[in-house]
């Protein structure tokens, strides 16, 4: 435990240096401004955002491979994204501002690839590691991206450059519990071609002791995660062919396999018997063409996802749910002067879902939207959209939004956004055998938000103030005279709080020094009882503190998380504790060159061997390590 | 016929959702010196979330303690109660979703053991010849690795275990005889059975059977030590009207039946009318109470030939009752507010108390 204390007090100590230098920066002289990285502000930026006034964030390729287990690490602890999962590698489900996990929406290359099932993305069944740019979009965006853009949106890209390059990257890492993460990364252009192949693979035994000593087997030793077991591998391959400057062809194909064991946790580790295994297979054809003052865009997609659950791992008989995607979706945009431009966009979906339960049963959905963009000089920029969804299975609301950002001085923006959205029925609420609903409708939500960015002198803060109504949610409620569990619209929920991330760069000789982090505080209750909402924490904070001098590279990140209900009763008995974990690694940089850099890293998780849990008595591993090397060439 | 049914219960769950909101949670979690001459609450928690509890009533209704075991122990039980079971000074009590039965003194429950091993989704316990039987589903999608767990209780380990027909719930001992409800319906689309099986401890574990009405669930021993047996009828087959309401296309009709264990054969039957599936039984002074679920709870004299044709002692709609010396002990169905734990005078249908319980409260008991 002192060894925890070193660690804070040396948090501690680097924050102040940190944070009286942002205090004092107004009175510094010019010398040491002179010494800042100053970061310049790009209003292209800003113009090039898809949702006018929402708060995003960006995650570097460099923070991946600190959090690289999985794509629930990775977030955790850099993004205000709050996840609850069935213990390290489980199912895990994500929730922006305290909504519900179907109100997160992950995007590939701008395709939703939630699960037509349950509405979520798991976030442990996903790779992410590969994905060149990461983007995390907070608030309501249903009139962009349709059905479950509530609480926010995760975008991963794959970017295909032409420009004439060769760029590889190969990660390994290695560490506790026999886990290993590793992916491999290229990515080339021609001029006319650019292509990216790239692949990851992750294993572990995951059969780390569950640190909670309350519990214990009969020798008095601690228990173990028993079922834990996983493995996963993905490949990507993408293709761009440059026609010309104004006519691009892209196609984007990914395949993924996930074979998991389930663990079922404490007390009694050796009732997990569970197996789960998911294929996933995605692609998409994407055409870009500019005519005059337009530009258009298609994109066709092919979307696949099956799984396959195993009560019992040793038995042969499963349980399954797959479903097929296709899509077609148009957007022009027309730009009719410098002030006015008008995007039109239209999406044909076609989902043909079952489970071993659930028929084969195919929903049809046609969207049509507009958003009109108003530009009046480089201080003001609005725009104002709407969608409709057609939907062969019941009535959608329109989407509305109005966003503005509005530069005050140089560094300031002021951003806001207002909308409605919506989140459609999946499957599994309405078509699960005995308990489905069919006379479900949307969820749908109003909500705005109001935010202020300033980026200067190598400080960047992005603060948000929302404010989220969703009404007629969907909550499974016991029915019937067993423990039967329904889906019904019967919900309301009111969410507000602040969002806030702040980075911070400098830049002294040899020595640099970077802190960036989230921190929100969310209020998120039911309108009926006015109790805070299971699993919404009111606040979390997670940072990265880095420190590098020449080749070394030491840095510490946490996340905290307060208490959070297990149910929508809100009392004690039914809560986790908050939660408090540390980590901390060095990465030194043994070659490096313009072309090329080796860089060997060591990283120890859970520095305090803390006791922490996300879901009950499923515990998270205790102090664990890694190392890990990193190729670019 | 039977979609109106459908509709008309789900109107009916419509108002219990909007009516079940009222909070009357004040979280009772005091803590007792000791835990005699009261009533036992176990609550289920939700279903995946392993947070059963316990909560304690004295018998003169000064105090009620929730989470008395988190309490006692400091940690959780940590799985779903399906059912405490009590010999001597100690309860068992089982974790279905945990493979788990935690042993506890049962006037402190403090924590003694926890028998982990051989048990597969275990359901319900009874003591014969000095031992502990536990009837256990196995894989609930599989109808043919069901089996009861023999426990040495010295050892507080599965010491055996044998083969039983599909879906055992129930377990019930006399004389070191053992009477199982083979109830069957364990998963979805999985048969349901209709026997209910007997154990003879002193013969190596021999078992017959007795063939009863569908889906046989609670057992209990009337005044003159017969076996009664409620058989909840059969609904199966689930299929999907046209409105998209889901109605099942097998049903089968409920019985109240009695046994004469002497002979171990049935002496009496009384049939509930069709689409009518009671789903709690007990017995108290001669008397045999029933529940069904929008109705209320029914008695009947023992040696009746008929269904109750008189008003409901109370209507609320229970998820576990017990009747003990003319006192209706029922727990109310929630999985969104505490339970809500109301003991009934049957004589005068007046409310004698209540109080809430732990989240999905399904059983009462008693310690002296």
């Amino acid at each position: 435990m002192k060894v925890c204390k070193v660690f804070f007090l040396l948090a501690v100590l680097c924050f102040k240096p940190v944070f009286s230098q942002v205090k004092n920066e107004g009175s510094e002289s010019l010398d040491s401004i002179q010494n800042l990285e100053a970061v310049v502000i790009s209003t292209e930026k800003f113009h090039k955002q898809e949702v006018l006034g929402q708060k995003t964030i960006e995650l570097s390729v460099e923070t991946i491979v600190k959090n690289p287990t999985n794509f629930t690490s990775l977030l955790r602890y850099n993004s205000p994204i709050v996840f609850k999962d069935y213990g390290n590698g489980g199912t895990s489900s994500a929730r922006f501002r305290g909504t519900s996990a179907s109100n997160t929406v992950v995007l590939w290359n701008g395709i939703n690839i939630n699960s037509v099932g349950s509405g979520q993305t798991d976030f442990n069944s996903l790779s992410a590691n590969t994905a060149d740019k990461i983007i995390v979009k907070s608030g309501g965006g249903s009139v962009q991206y349709g059905s479950g853009a509530i609480g926010g949106t995760v975008h991963l890209k794959d970017i295909l450059d032409f420009e004439e390059h060769q760029d590889y990257q190969l990660f390994t890492s290695y560490g506790s519990y026999h886990t290993t993460s590793s992916f491999f990364k290229s990515n080339l252009g021609t001029g006319k071609w650019a292509i990216k192949i790239s692949g990851t693979y992750n294993k572990s035994d995951n059969d780390y002791a569950f640190i909670d000593d309350r519990y214990f087997d009969e020798d008095g030793n601690l228990l173990k995660n028993e079922n834990g077991k996983y493995v996963n591998y993905s490949i990507d391959f993408c293709l761009g062919y440059k026609i010309s400057n104004v006519n691009k062809l892209y196609f984007y194909s990914t395949g993924y396999y996930g074979d998991r064991l389930f663990s079922d946790g404490l007390p009694n580790p050796s009732a997990g018997s569970e197996r789960n295994e998911d294929f996933n297979q995605r692609n998409l054809l994407k055409w870009e063409y500019k005519f005059g003052s337009f530009t258009q865009v298609i994109n066709s997609a092919y979307i696949t996802q099956e799984y396959r659950y195993y009560g019992d791992k040793d038995a042969e008989n499963f349980e399954f749910g797959e479903s097929k995607k296709s899509l077609l979706d148009y957007a022009i945009d027309y730009r009719f002067s410098n002030v006015w431009s008008l995007k039109y966009l239209m999406l044909y979906e076609n989902t043909n879902g079952s489970t071993n339960y659930i028929t084969s049963r195919i929903r049809e959905a046609y969207s049509f939207g507009s958003i009109l963009t108003f530009k009046s000089n480089s201080n003001l920029i609005s725009s104002l959209g709407f969608r409709k969804e057609f939907n062969s299975d019941f009535e959608v609301p329109i989407s509305v939004s109005l966003s503005a950002e509005y530069k005050l001085g140089s560094f300031i923006w002021l951003k806001t956004n207002i909308s409605s959205n919506y989140r459609v029925p999946t499957y599994n609420e309405m078509y699960w055998p005995v308990v489905g609903n069919e006379d479900l409708i949307p969820e749908h939500s109003k909500q705005g938000e109001l935010g202020v960015e300033f980026e200067n002198y190598g400080f960047e803060l992005n603060t948000t103030l929302f404010y989220i109504d969703i009404i007629d949610k969907i909550i499974w409620k016991p029915a019937g005279n067993s423990n039967l569990w329904t889906p019904i619209n019967i919900d309301a929920a009111v969410n507000k709080g602040v969002e806030l991330f702040v980075s911070y760069n400098k830049k002294i000789g040899k020595h640099s020094f970077r802190f960036f982090g989230n921190y929100i505080y969310a209020i998120a209750t039911n309108s009926e009882t006015g109790k805070q909402l299971p699993y919404a924490p009111k606040h979390l904070l997670n940072y990265n503190l880095e420190y590098t001098y020449n080749r070394v590279k030491i840095y510490l990140q946490e996340l905290y998380q307060s208490d959070v209900y297990t149910n929508r009763l809100a009392i004690d008995f039914y809560s986790l504790d908050q939660v408090s974990v540390m980590n901390f690694g060095i990465d030194v940089t043994l070659y490096k060159t313009n072309k090329e850099e080796i860089v060997l890293g060591g990283k120890a998780n859970n520095l305090c061997n803390e006791l922490y849990y996300f879901t009950n008595l499923r515990p998270m591993p205790g102090r664990n390590y890694t190392i890990n090397i990193n190729y670019k060439f | 016929m039977k979609t109106t049914k459908l509709i008309f219960k789900l109107f009916l769950l419509s108002i219990v959702f909007i009516s079940c909101t009222e909070d009357d949670s004040s979280d009772l979690t005091e803590l007792l010196d000791t835990y005699e001459n009261g009533i036992i609450v176990s609550a289920e928690g939700s279903y995946g979330s392993k947070d059963g509890s316990l909560s304690f009533i004295a018998g003169d209704y000064s105090t009620a303690s929730n989470f008395v075991y988190k309490s006692v122990n400091g940690a959780q039980l940590g799985g779903l109660i399906q059912s405490v079971a009590f010999n001597g000074d100690d309860a068992y009590i089982v974790l279905n979703d945990a493979n788990s039965i935690v042993v506890v003194d049962r006037y402190t429950f403090v924590q003694k053991a926890v028998i982990t091993d051989d048990l597969n989704n275990p359901r319900y316990m009874a003591f014969a010849n000095g031992k502990g039987y536990v009837t256990n589903w196995g894989d609930s999608n599989v109808v043919t690795d069901e089996f009861i767990a023999v426990v040495d209780l010295a050892l507080n380990k599965v010491e055996s275990t044998f083969e039983i027909s599909n879906g055992p719930e129930r377990i019930v001992s006399k004389n070191n005889i053992l009477y199982v409800s083979n109830k069957g319906g364990t998963g979805y689309g999985t048969p349901y059975n209709n026997i209910v099986s007997v154990i003879d401890t002193d013969a190596n574990n021999r078992i017959s059977t007795i063939i009863v009405k569908d889906a046989p669930d609670d057992l209990v021993f009337n005044s003159v030590g017969n076996l009664v047996v409620l058989s909840q009828g059969e609904e199966s087959s689930w299929v999907e009207g046209d409105n998209g309401i889901w109605y099942p296309e097998v049903e089968t009709i409920a019985a109240i039946q009695t046994i004469d264990i002497s002979s171990n054969t049935l002496i009496s039957t009384i049939e509930f009318t069709e689409g009518i599936h009671p789903n709690l039984l007990d017995v108290d002074g001669g008397n045999i109470y029933y529940h069904i679920n929008y109705s209320g709870v029914f008695s009947i004299e023992e040696n009746a030939t008929e269904l109750s044709q008189g008003d409901a002692i109370t209507t609320d709609k229970l998820y576990g009752m017990t009747v003990k010396e003319g006192k209706l002990y029922g727990v109310q169905y929630s999985f969104e507010a505490l339970s809500k734990l109301t003991i009934t005078d049957v004589n005068s249908k007046s409310t004698l108390y209540s109080t809430a319980v732990g989240l999905g409260a399904s059983k009462i008991y008693f310690n002296e």
